[in-house]
């Protein structure tokens, strides 16, 4: 199963129509769920959920994960070495998301889709490709706050 | 620990998800500070929040607009901190961000700042402007850190 989640901040129209389309055409022939948040466009060919408390589960049950670059979705998915294709959601505001987007990419964590036109290709190389999972160094909350108390 | 209050300023999306774990790791009294317009997010936290204005709403505001939505907050910062009076605000890096923090430092309460593990080499704008004026400034990576004076790094929560 491949999906597709566009996060909680904004839909990304584009992206599920792109997908929706590729099912249709059978471009794409693997089954596809989304979660398209509040988006406008309704998927014909596909299953859609809009938004759920946790999306663990898909991302479990899932061979390919095609996100937004949201650091969290990200994340999420590389420390656990599955296979991650990003996408940039131009409506978001910002644009920094290539700081971390290059990081993973250059680790080997991540297929980067620049343009939406390629995400069939970049699912092509997500299938062969051989995904690293990335540890980072974690911190707990408890110890700086005793810490900041103690330090006055 | 259990006798402090910790506000946590929220947004939407990762800033949420990141403060809400961060709010996990830790047995205080919690309150929450969230957007008006995150129903997400309210959902998320369920009790023991504050529903405020965003000083922005993405990219189809005008900046006058932003600016009367940025005082208002200053104001409704300032009420809640007063009601309030949490010991630490600790932001994950949201839109929200500025207004409670600065009235946090006027007031004398601690802040934590945790920048967003998207930004690996350079801080977000809200992120810049707090340097040197929050209690930690803490960065997901050690690269940020290693370029900017005040700023350390512990580790990354995602």
């Amino acid at each position: 199963m491949i999906f597709v989640t566009v996060g909680t901040s904004l839909p990304h129209d584009r992206l599920i129509m792109k997908i929706d389309n590729l099912v249709g055409e059978e471009s794409i022939k693997e089954d596809v769920v989304a979660q398209i948040g509040a988006g406008k466009y309704i998927p014909k060919n596909i299953d859609y959920i809009r938004f759920a408390p946790s999306l663990e589960e898909y991302y479990h049950r899932a061979d390919i994960i095609i996100s937004n670059c949201g650091a969290g979705t990200i994340m999420e998915n590389v420390t656990k070495g599955r296979k991650l294709i990003v996408i940039q959601n131009p409506d978001v505001t910002g644009g920094h998301e290539w700081e971390i987007v290059t990081k993973m990419e250059k680790g080997g964590h991540l297929v980067w889709c620049k343009n939406i036109e390629d995400i069939a290709e970049a699912i092509q190389t997500a299938k062969t490709k051989k995904f690293s999972s990335f540890k980072p160094k974690q911190f707990s909350l408890g110890e700086i706050i005793k810490e900041l108390i103690a330090s006055k | 620990m259990v006798n402090l209050r910790v506000l946590f300023v929220l947004g939407s999306g990762g800033h949420t998800a990141r403060g809400i774990i961060l709010s996990n790791q830790i047995k205080v009294e919690k309150y929450f500070m969230v957007p008006w317009e995150s129903e997400v997010t309210k959902r998320k936290v369920g009790k023991n929040y504050f529903s405020v204005i965003s000083p922005r709403f993405r990219a189809k505001d005008n900046r006058f607009m932003t600016v009367l939505r940025t005082l208002f907050l200053f104001l409704h910062s300032l009420m809640i901190l007063l009601y309030l009076h949490p010991n630490i605000v600790i932001s994950t890096g949201s839109g929200l961000t500025i207004p409670p923090f600065l009235v946090a430092r006027f007031l004398g309460i601690k802040t934590i700042y945790i920048e967003s593990p998207s930004r690996v080499y350079y801080p977000s704008l809200a992120g810049k402007m707090l340097i040197g004026k929050t209690s930690m400034w803490l960065s997901s990576w050690p690269e940020l850190a290693e370029r900017y004076e005040g700023v350390e790094y512990r580790g990354m929560i995602f």
